[in-house]
């Protein structure tokens, strides 16, 4: 009977012990970098820094802002993630460019970010890029489109100003395109379609107001201005 | 212990024994410290044979040119020159290519010169930066910031026929790279 | 039934008798210590020396199955957590063996340094003493290297950085710790015939000794203040001691050995069992570089000091450390070998301690949070706090990007989030002026690397002009000292 029971009694011990809160879990094994493929963690990891997330306001074009993800084309996004944009603050990611995603991870994170995407797209979009239009139409169309949050002549008003040299030196020509188009929703800019009050913005007005924009670009700071020249199409 | 006679000629026969007991005293004594010792030291020559090997270094190739671009630094690595078999993922040693144009190269050991922990190459601020204490260094491998007492060690570089090769095989620290 | 007791008397006295196991009894575990010494603060030697029990007998389980090969051993330690029935539980007790034994061991040295038992005639008790927590600290570095991990690895190449530091022999002395001119294969046998052989093998000698020493010197009496240790008189005393109130240790004194022991045991067993074993963390590939190199609990506080020390002084200080705080422990008992032993009395031995503890208790804090080291991947996974970018112009913002992809959050906070090794920017513009500003971005300086050349113009026109509106609310834009109009100090 005592050996019954000191038996039963060990056994039980081991059992126990071998359910203890301390035995690490298999889903606790160290997994490398490169075999993270969850969009959630890829996101917070990669992204999260400058290009927030729910609205909440970032330093860049926040990768939620519905316009921005209708117009956005998948290609586009994807090299983006892979090569970055030159001469702006979007470094490449992938591993040939010097980053550290594979190729399937930024796949991930371009089918998650475009997840967001409208359901039902605004029939009438403008497209994606397009040729810089006519900078004098621009300062018109800026005028009626944009001055009232960004100051006569786009020098300031209570938005700031978005023709400081130095700004526009920091932005490549589709990122403006972009802005134009789409917003920015989390800093209260609105896209193209209620900006001017009663009607949208047309292409020809958007290009226009980027042509605008760029031939602001000046060499205020004593060292050749390096061509913005987007991967971009 | 038998307390030995002050004189030995006290007692001729006494002392002829004694002095037979001394020899083979003597004789255990030496034949024992000779063969500890031939035994002893091959055991601190085995022991110490990589205390006197000199360090090996290795042409080692680190693939084509063309893999590098030019005014870029990119991570690479290459396979230990004497490996055992089971040396598995240790073998694989890294560095970090800097390309400066043409086949002017530089390589950096991966080790901080602080304390040795890998330093990880920022392409954007340009800067290699250690997990360890803080340690940074420019692209040229000069110390920025942070307690290292010199700039990241760099592997003597060759190119040749467009395959750029580094002497290399040792992990470098202070008592080696003495620049 | 009074035969039967003949008989087993018969048969105890012949095997006492062969074996003089009741001379055994009264030459050790019988022999005589002073009553005094029956305390709880007694209790941590053998706790130690269980310690070490605990450490041989999983040890030895863990050898079964462990592989000492580069290639293998990892594999093995994942075999062991994951799939071995109980393996997790034995590497968990090892290392939770590991951290009491080196804990306790602290214990027992303070114990022994502040009630002056180190002190005549007890010398060689506390020089083994020394030497065994030399061999205690070389099992816990060595074992570290047996969780052939990402850690183990770089933390040999923080031991590669410290000798290759030695002057003349660096090199010489390098190779011999890895057997070859690299981290590989020949290094990790080399660390398991350390582990597993050597430095147990030590300990076992050594501790036979430090035994050898508790018996025939004595245990040390409780000290009373104001009973002065003198060569000529305390053999004499210490006799006197033993006499009139000296109980046999086992089993008059070992009571709350027992206790202590069990304590011990249980609280290893707890820890075991709730947190579980170390790792393994990643696996020791050298390329595998998105790693943070951390050492075990132990050593973080050697850590820390290596980022904390001057540079200048570094060098010296982790090769002379060792050997002046070493050759302090052995000079010890001959400098200061007699007079007063209560700690009552000895306020500098009192303040040697606590400084040290507080010192050890500070240092790993900070080796643990480290607050030196870069956060390698801030700049893409921290945003800047919203309050931040509230409000900013087109031209601030892109200022807050170039703060981001230039990595600078890797060692500037915003607002508490981020590295921790420069200044928070949170208020830097209220600090700052744009020149100041300027000319730290671009020189660099105060350990930050200089970023003129990687900044062009325009990004460090951006980058000032929001870390100038970096303030608090309501707070002005620090000002330029030496220009007309600054109000006068109030």
């Amino acid at each position: 009977m005592i050996r019954t029971t000191l038996l039963l009694a060990t056994l039980f011990a081991l059992a126990a012990c071998d359910g203890m809160p301390g035995r690490p879990k298999p889903a606790s094994r160290w997994k490398s970098p490169s075999e993270i493929t969850d969009f959630a963690t890829l996101y917070r990891q990669n992204c999260l820094g400058c290009h927030g997330m729910d609205q909440e306001v970032s330093g860049s074009l926040p990768m939620d802002a519905k316009t921005y993800l209708a117009v956005l084309p998948r290609e586009v996004l994807f090299d983006v993630i892979a090569g970055g944009i030159p001469s702006t603050a979007m470094p490449g990611f992938s591993t040939k460019s010097g980053g550290t995603l594979t190729e399937a991870q930024i796949k991930i994170l371009a089918d998650g970010i475009l997840a967001k995407k409208p359901s039902a797209p605004d029939a009438t979009l403008p497209p994606y890029a397009a040729e810089p239009g006519d900078p004098a139409r621009g300062a018109t169309a800026f005028a009626a489109a944009c001055a009232s949050c960004h100051g006569e002549g786009g020098t300031g008003g209570k938005a700031g100003s978005v023709v400081h040299p130095a700004y526009l030196d920091l932005v490549s020509s589709q990122y403006l395109r972009t802005i134009v188009i789409a917003g920015r929703p989390d800093l209260g800019c609105p896209d193209f379609a209620n900006r001017i009050p009663g009607r949208r913005m047309t292409n020809e007005e958007i290009s226009d107001v980027v042509a605008w924009l760029t031939s602001n670009r000046k060499n205020e700071f004593g060292q050749p201005l390096v061509p913005v020249k987007s991967s971009l199409p | 212990m038998n307390e030995e006679p002050a004189n030995p000629c006290a007692c001729k026969t006494e002392s002829k024994k004694t002095s037979r007991r001394d020899f083979l005293l003597a004789t255990g004594f030496g034949l024992n410290t000779l063969a500890g010792a031939m035994i002893g030291i091959p055991l601190l020559g085995y022991v110490l044979s990589s205390f006197f090997k000199p360090n090996p270094l290795t042409k080692i190739s680190l693939g084509p040119v063309e893999n590098f671009p030019e005014g870029k630094t990119r991570f690479a690595s290459y396979r230990n020159p004497m490996p055992r078999q089971w040396d598995g993922q240790t073998a694989d040693i890294p560095c970090w290519v800097r390309r400066i144009q043409g086949n002017d190269f530089q390589v950096f050991a991966i080790n901080c010169t602080h304390l040795g922990c890998p330093v990880r190459w920022f392409e954007e601020s340009k800067l290699f930066m250690c997990p360890c204490h803080g340690g940074a260094f420019y692209e040229d491998g000069g110390h920025a910031a942070g307690p290292p007492p010199r700039g990241l060690y760099t592997y003597e570089v060759k190119v040749e026929q467009g395959e750029l090769f580094i002497m290399g095989g040792v992990l470098p620290n202070l008592s080696n790279q003495n620049v | 039934m009074n035969k039967v007791i003949q008989a087993a008397r018969g048969i105890f006295l012949w095997v006492d008798d062969r074996l003089h196991l009741t001379k055994l009894y009264e030459s050790t575990a019988g022999h005589h210590v002073p009553q005094s010494s029956g305390s709880w603060f007694y209790v941590f030697g053998s706790a130690t020396l269980l310690c070490f029990m605990v450490q041989v007998a999983t040890g030895i389980m863990l050898a079964m199955v462990y592989v000492p090969s580069a290639a293998e051993a990892y594999a093995s330690l994942e075999y062991l957590t994951f799939h071995q029935y109980l393996g997790w539980f034995l590497r968990a007790v090892h290392y939770w063996g590991s951290n009491f034994m080196v804990g306790i061991m602290l214990l027992h040295m303070t114990q022994v340094f502040l009630f002056g038992a180190y002190k005549y005639p007890r010398e060689i008790t506390w020089i083994t003493g020394v030497f065994l927590m030399v061999l205690t600290l070389g099992l816990a570095f060595t074992g570290q290297v047996m969780r052939f991990d990402e850690d183990a690895y770089w933390g040999l190449g923080i031991g590669v950085a410290i000798l290759g530091r030695v002057p003349f022999l660096g090199e010489q002395l390098v190779n011999l710790m890895l057997g070859g001119p690299i981290i590989a294969s020949d290094t990790l046998s080399r660390f398991f015939a350390l582990h597993v052989f050597v430095l147990p093998g030590g300990v076992l000698a050594i501790v036979s000794l430090h035994l050898r020493m508790v018996l025939t010197k004595g245990i040390n009496e409780y000290p009373r203040p104001g009973q002065l240790v003198q060569r000529e008189t305390y053999d004499k005393e210490y006799a006197a001691i033993l006499k009139k109130e000296g109980v046999p240790f086992f089993p008059k004194a070992i009571s709350k050995d027992l206790v202590a022991a069990s304590i011990v045991l249980f609280g290893i067993l707890a820890c075991a069992s709730f947190f579980g074993p170390k790792g393994p963390l990643g696996p020791p590939n050298p390329v595998q570089i998105d790693t943070l190199p951390r050492p075990d609990f132990f050593f973080l506080w050697i850590f820390a000091v290596a980022a904390l020390m001057p540079d200048w002084m570094e060098s010296v200080a982790l090769l002379g450390g060792p050997v002046i705080i070493g050759l302090f422990l052995l000079a010890l008992p001959f400098f200061n070998g007699t007079g007063e032993k209560s700690w009552r009395r000895r306020p500098i031995a009192v303040l040697t301690v606590l400084l040290t503890y507080v010192a050890l208790g500070l240092l790993t804090y900070l080796g643990h949070t480290s607050p030196w080291s870069p956060e390698m991947e801030a700049w893409k996974s921290d945003p800047t706090p919203k309050e931040f970018l509230a409000g900013r112009s087109p031209l601030e913002l892109q200022g807050s990007l170039v703060i981001q992809s230039m990595q600078c959050r890797n060692c500037h906070a915003i607002d508490g989030i981020g590295g921790q090794r420069g200044p928070d920017l949170a208020a830097v513009g209220a600090r700052l002026t744009k020149d100041q500003l300027i000319r730290q971005v671009i020189q660099g300086g105060g350990n930050m690397p200089a970023y003129g050349k990687n900044l062009s113009p325009d990004q460090v026109e951006a980058v000032v002009t929001y870390m100038v509106s970096l303030r608090p609310p309501g707070v002005t834009p620090a000002r330029d000292s030496t220009l007309p109009g600054r109000p006068p100090l109030e």
